[in-house]
């Protein structure tokens, strides 16, 4: 086994909070184990003060150069209690969210760059409650 | 010395990257099928390619509860099938 093959990099925590350590897979590229900024993290809690809104991570794609960029994808979804609220809270959040690459208080690294992949637009959820979806693509890099 | 060029095909750089960008719409809809959750396997199946004029083609599906597969309800998440093709096709 390889000296990188024997490093834990993968964690599973069960219920009980317990926590595996996992070795890394044949193959690995130790250049991409570094400790990537959570934007999914950073990003509820940038949209949680307003309330009605939910968001999560659906992808995350390595950048160019591998081992210091990735762009994150995340979904927000924002509801209220009528369509003109939920259009105004889905405002709000995509400003907040836009402004993260000026955002300076921030420990765990840099957002380079934010852009709309997405709305955002008017779907409301099966029973018809008013909800706005939008995507976003962040960019960032750990902190120096 | 000053050059002068005429532009006999206004459509030529359509054309000339329309192979590629078949390509990759190929690949969306094949990811995005992939991706899909499989209950009946009726939107799996579902994803097709149509071509809207050169370089220029659209992945869809016509499956009414696409939608809600891909961006979740209050009731549960969304797949976001679409979302992760297309964010690996922006990314090769």
């Amino acid at each position: 086994m390889s000296p990188a093959a024997a490093r834990p990099v993968t964690a599973t925590v069960s219920a009980a909070g317990s926590v595996t350590l996992l070795p890394l897979p044949p193959g690995h590229d130790p250049a991409l184990d570094y400790a990537r900024p959570d934007m999914e993290l950073l990003v509820w809690q940038t949209v949680q003060a307003l309330g009605g809104v939910t968001s999560w991570s659906y992808s995350v794609i390595e950048g160019d150069p591998p081992g210091w960029l990735s762009t994150t994808y995340v979904q927000v979804d924002c509801r209220a209690g009528s369509r003109h609220d939920a259009a105004a809270r889905a405002d709000a959040a995509r400003q907040a969210i836009c402004a993260l690459p000026w955002a300076t208080s921030w420990p765990h690294g840099v957002v380079c760059r934010v852009v709309v992949a997405e709305g955002p637009f008017w779907l409301p959820d099966p029973d018809g409650a008013p909800r706005y979806v939008a995507r976003y693509a962040l960019t960032a890099h750990p902190a120096a | 010395m000053a050059s002068t060029f005429r532009v006999t095909n206004p459509e030529a750089p359509r054309l000339a990257v329309d192979p590629n960008m078949r390509e990759k719409a190929d690949q969306v809809a094949h990811d995005a099928s992939a991706l899909t959750p499989v209950l009946t396997g009726q939107l799996a199946a579902s994803w097709t390619v149509e071509k809207s004029h050169e370089a220029s083609y659209r992945v869809s599906t016509d499956v009414p509860y696409a939608r809600y597969v891909e961006y979740g309800t209050r009731f549960m998440r969304g797949a976001a099938m679409m979302g992760r093709a297309l964010a690996r096709a922006r990314h090769e």
